[in-house]
């Protein structure tokens, strides 16, 4: 019997020779994250009204993002909004606004129920499970598999919040150094229940491998069954941080059929961008993550998705249309077993009882013909020259 | 300190039910805000740019009664002298996006009423989600 080489190691992020040109990449998938939810509007450009928040994702999608990360800010009360109402409004805005941009709703929100009889109904993380009921549909919320530290002012310089209302502004700043993300199996497993029944794909948020570990494992035990798309989250104070190898480290587990995202904070999100960019994965800009550019002046989500193309058509890699990105994502797609959602992402299958060694997937045992270029000269498998070259 | 009471809001746990009583009731022009859950009324002819009152959620401590809106030049300077003369605050200095801010009191015998100052540049802090 032959076997395929997909041992472990193989089936995941893997580079051969022809990988890194920018020919053999997918178009660069740019999200955009406009509505950053830590600042005012002093601070950044924050858009507060319906029709200034609408009109960010148009600008946004006119620069080159195709996905879209969605807060909601309450224009009354200028806050995050908690209101289930108003994300059904906005998404439904936005669904006629750019109706070809995937849209991706943060998955940090708790729902606040505005009658007595509904606080009475949603129990503990049912505020949060809301977010699977959102009417229209989401293409994707973000979804955390793992409780985690997320001090996103540990590396944040003076300089980075200059001009903010974090500026000398200890207690802010340490109300925000204190945020962590509360995301254990109690909510996780349920929340991708009711995600996979109302068909609304969860967009994976590791913060660090072993959050990326816990994925595939809920992935072998047929919890979550369908594509693999994910942000790799780098914002330091319990997250990834900076170090490329790091990054290296983690891209290198990440599985084949996966699609990844660099998030990242501030000026650093700049050169991790490059990264991604050259590595061909995909990118997130935008205020929710950084105000800045190379040369330390204010950059707007809009130039940040700017910047992202200029970036990409420079090193000579295609930016992917909505429609791209969407194929790419294989948004609305779902597996109906384990083995052909491990298939699909390049993973090894599970083992079977009794099974001993490395695991890999069977075939039928037979050589295909090899593709002109491969490692083998195309001629010694059939030994027949071309026609033209008989001719001769 | 002078204050004119310049507008007033109605509570209820299903505004739009209240929406269509109170329309039914005096004729009221009476129009949901889109997106949020606040309904505009106009008692009558309408006068600038503003609105005479407004229909919402009622808050947690909210009150089973109107609220009249009692304008002021300075919030901060309204509050202090309010407290001093035996006032308690029943709902904090809160902003109204790019608008104003608003403050509920209860003056020293159990009354509530609500002050308010036009500011285009208030905005709220942010907080940690």
């Amino acid at each position: 019997m032959v076997t395929q080489a997909t041992n472990g190691r193989e089936t995941n992020m893997y580079y051969t020779d022809d990988s890194i040109l920018p020919e053999n990449m997918e178009p660069l998938i740019i999200t955009a994250a406009p509505y950053g939810p830590e600042w005012i509007p002093g601070d950044a450009d924050i858009p507060v009204t319906w029709d200034e928040q609408v009109q960010a994702a148009v600008d946004c999608y006119n620069a080159g993002a195709t996905m879209l990360h969605v807060h909601v800010r309450d224009p009354a009360t200028g806050h995050g909004s908690v209101d289930f109402d108003q994300f059904n409004y906005f998404i439904g805005r936005l669904r006629q606004a750019v109706p070809k941009m995937i849209l991706q709703v943060g998955g940090s929100i708790s729902f606040s129920p505005k009658t007595a009889d509904a606080k009475a109904k949603w129990l503990d993380y049912d505020t949060r499970h809301m977010l699977t009921e959102l009417d229209p549909k989401p293409d994707c919320v973000t979804v955390a598999t793992g409780t985690t530290q997320w001090d996103i002012m540990s590396w944040m310089s003076a300089d980075d919040v200059k001009g903010t209302h974090l500026e000398d502004n200890p207690k802010v700043q340490a109300a925000w150094a204190g945020m962590w993300v509360d995301a254990g199996p109690a909510f996780y497993l349920e929340h991708l229940k009711r995600l996979r029944k109302n068909r609304i794909q969860p967009y994976f948020v590791p913060a660090h491998v072993h959050q990326l570990e816990i994925i595939e494992r809920l992935i072998r035990a047929g919890v979550y069954m369908g594509p693999m798309n994910l942000a790799i989250a780098g914002y330091g104070g319990g997250t990834l941080g900076r170090n490329p190898y790091h990054w290296m480290d983690f891209l290198r587990q990440v599985p084949q059929g996966a699609v990844a995202t660099f998030w990242t904070s501030m000026r650093g999100l700049i050169p991790i961008s490059a990264m991604a960019i050259v590595l061909g994965q995909h990118v997130r800009v935008g205020n929710e993550d950084n105000l800045w550019g190379p040369d330390k002046k204010r950059r707007t989500t809009v130039q940040q998705v700017e910047g992202a193309v200029r970036i990409c058509k420079e090193f000579g890699r295609k930016v992917a249309t909505a429609e791209e990105a969407r194929q790419i994502m294989k948004v609305g797609v779902w597996y109906d077993s384990v083995e052909e959602t491990l298939h699909n992402l390049g993973l090894p299958p599970n083992r079977r009882d009794g099974q001993p060694g490395f695991l890999v997937w069977e075939t039928e045992g037979r050589k295909t013909v090899a593709k002109t270029g491969g490692d083998s000269h195309p001629m010694a498998y059939c030994m027949v020259p071309p026609p033209q070259v008989a001719a001769e | 300190m002078t204050g004119q009471v310049t507008h007033f809001e109605i509570y209820g746990e299903d505004p739009a039910g209240l929406a269509e009583f109170y329309a039914s009731l005096f004729g009221w022009q009476i129009v949901k805000a889109p997106g949020v859950g606040y309904w505009r009324i106009q008692t009558g002819p309408k006068r600038g740019n503003g609105f005479d009152a407004g229909l919402t959620y009622r808050p947690t401590t909210g009150p089973h009664c109107w609220l009249n809106y009692v304008t002021v030049d300075s919030m901060d300077a309204a509050l202090m002298q309010a407290q001093r003369m035996g006032a308690s605050i029943v709902r904090p200095k809160t902003a109204v996006p790019r608008t104003g801010w608003c403050s509920v009191l209860q003056d020293p015998q159990g009354n509530s009423f609500a002050i308010w100052q036009a500011d285009p540049t208030a905005f709220p802090p942010p907080e940690p989600d």
